[in-house]
């Protein structure tokens, strides 16, 4: 009876130790050699905000974001001026048109890119999502799309004057975050610049049941990303997008770390269990999904549709299609950078919500590219007369 | 962790002071060596935190010490000792959020510990020991550079315990032959960064050790 028992205990003791938690830290010993700066949009209308994004390589080891960690300076602060204000870096806004280079210095390394401010005037907004049916104690992020003089499409959320027509049934903060509190229906409006847009927000007291994450299993290669999305069945049958209200969380960051949207990112191969949970009124509603990263490299970028022809007014939607060293296939669309090499034929979008996103403005022909990681690919779009 | 350790010695140490048949008392001296397994360690500062991994290293010991045999029934059957032992790691990576890069230096510790150890004599006549340790210990993060730029290279003291199991056999009246396992840890130390900022770090080793003992 000792023996086992001391043997036991032993075991016990020992393995409590042998373990560590994921390290935090980010390597600053491999030296950054190069900077990217990438914008969501290509050019602005006046008045609009731009976020900039500095990507930086570091020894061709790994790329990370260092946005936050770079000084921005704008060549012409008549043009636009830039933000070095903690948790806006990088955001451009446009004070008057033309045409000026925006610069990322870290230490005695820089990289740059233009900002082109146009003289195009808002003419619509779209309020995102339209018709909302929420239950009570959900947040619901409203967006404000901006339609401008010269076909542009920008997201003028963080501009946007936000209302609520009924605060009892749901507030609606200065950022465009709902929350709604009873049930009942009230006018959800976003204006800007003398324009309004409106839609209707009707609250039920509906009860969550279930969470479903979609995909329940992923596997891709380290440095790419995934985007999981949650739905959540309510009492009454409907289903809902949960998607950007769940408490995304990774069991493993060292493998895999998943954002607030729900996008995971592979960090190093291994498995990791992706979460997402939601509380309603105490009670915690949550489910899982299994990411897997793999070792693989990236070897080629395919980008479709190929050698298509749209006429002007109409949108495409690109995808960047990711071949890996062991044969396997991954959507890179949303991590991709997307370019178009004649904006005056169309602009391709490289925001959270629209990447890869032709709008054509006029006729002619363009290349359509797309980059990651170094590798790319290219195709041939034409844009016709209606 | 420091409950658990402390409730398996008492239940260890009653277990074999209880039930020990005859066992000769006298001063001995000993000499062990072997192996030392050092787990991950996090190390933390203002940045975050990163893990280090280790090679196997070497680990010894000398103990000089006291059979209690027969002569003090009231305590009960075993030995009283004091260990110096001294070890050392080489550091072969370090990880971060974005992966594992090299490590060159070292982590070395010079302890000097007081070990109780309860015996119990098997009819072969084979030493099964339970052992519980509590000292000091030198602890030093050597030449510790990652990628080639210098990281820490400095030394701290620390509270230092341990805890053991092993066997041993009686090769002649006199001499004994030992080998066991042996957990050690210390309270964690903090080492000055070659930049002048502290990391918090963690120490403790999976000892490995054979040896002999000469007893008086």
């Amino acid at each position: 009876m000792g023996l086992r028992t001391i043997l036991l205990s032993s075991m016990l003791f020992l393995l409590s130790g042998c373990w560590t938690d994921d390290p935090t830290q980010h390597n600053t010993f491999i030296p950054l050699t190069s900077i990217e700066v990438r914008a969501t949009y290509q050019s602005m209308a006046d008045k609009t905000v731009n976020q900039y994004t500095a990507i930086g390589d570091f020894s061709g080891s790994f790329t990370r974001d260092i946005t936050g960690e770079v000084s921005w300076v704008i060549e012409n602060n008549t043009v636009a001026e830039v933000s070095n204000a903690a948790g806006s870096e990088g955001l451009v806004t446009a004070l008057s048109p033309g045409e000026t280079s925006i610069t990322a210095n870290y230490e005695d390394l820089s990289g740059s890119g233009s900002v082109v401010v146009t003289d195009a005037v808002l003419t619509g907004i779209e309020i995102m999502p339209q018709d909302a049916e929420l239950q009570v104690g959900i947040t619901q992020q409203f967006e404000a799309a901006g339609t401008f003089s010269d076909n542009s499409v920008q997201d003028i959320t963080m501009l946007a004057n936000w209302e609520s027509s009924d605060m009892n049934v749901a507030a609606i903060d200065n950022a465009g975050l709902a929350t709604t509190l009873a049930s009942g229906s009230t006018t959800i409006t976003g204006a800007w610049q003398n324009i309004e847009s409106g839609t209707l927000l009707t609250v039920t007291d509906d009860t969550l049941n279930t969470i479903t994450i979609t995909p329940a299993e992923a596997t891709i290669a380290q440095g790419t990303s995934q985007q999981f999305k949650a739905e959540g069945s309510y009492s009454d049958g409907t289903v809902m997008d949960m998607t950007d209200m769940v408490d995304w969380q990774s069991s493993d960051n060292g493998i895999g770390i998943v954002y607030s949207d729900g996008l995971a990112e592979g960090i190093a191969p291994g498995e990791a269990d992706i979460s997402a949970s939601f509380d309603v009124g105490g009670d915690t509603v949550s489910a899982t999904a299994l990411l897997t990263v793999t070792d693989t490299v990236l070897q080629s970028i395919i980008v479709t549709p190929e050698n298509s022809t749209i006429q002007v007014g109409q949108n495409q939607q690109y995808t960047a299609t990711g071949t890996f060293s062991d044969g396997s296939e991954q959507d890179l669309t949303r991590i991709a950078t997307w370019l178009s090499t004649d904006d005056t034929v169309g602009i391709i979008s490289n925001s959270s919500f629209s990447r890869g996103l032709f709008i054509s403005t006029g006729p002619g022909t363009t290349f359509i590219e797309a980059f990651f990681n170094g590798i790319g690919d290219e195709t041939l779009l034409t844009v016709v007369e209606q | 962790m420091r409950e658990k350790f402390q409730h398996l010695m008492v239940t260890t140490l009653l277990v074999l002071f209880l039930s020990s048949p005859a066992a000769a008392a006298g001063y001995y001296i000993g000499i062990q060596g072997g192996a030392g397994f050092v787990p991950d360690a996090t190390g933390r500062d203002s940045g975050g935190s990163v893990n280090f991994t280790y090679d196997a290293g070497y680990d010894g010991s000398i103990m000089l010490g006291y059979n209690l045999g027969e002569k003090h029934p009231n305590i009960g059957r075993g030995r009283l000792e004091l260990e110096f032992n001294t070890a050392s790691n080489d550091i072969n990576g370090a990880e971060f959020v974005e992966g594992k890069v090299g490590v060159d230096g070292s982590a070395k510790r010079t302890s000097i510990m007081v070990n109780t150890i309860g015996e119990y004599r098997t009819q072969s006549g084979m030493i099964i020991y339970a052992l519980l340790g509590l000292g000091w210990a030198d602890i030093s993060l050597d030449n510790v550079s990652i990628l080639g730029a210098p990281f820490v290279d400095d030394s701290n003291s620390q509270l230092a315990y341990q805890a053991g199991l092993g066997i041993g056999w009686n090769l002649s009246e006199h001499f004994i032959f030992d080998i066991g396992y042996r957990y050690y840890g210390t309270t964690d130390p903090e080492f000055t960064k070659q930049d002048g900022t502290i990391l918090d770090y963690e120490y403790a080793s999976h000892r490995v050790l054979a040896g002999f003992r000469v007893q008086f």
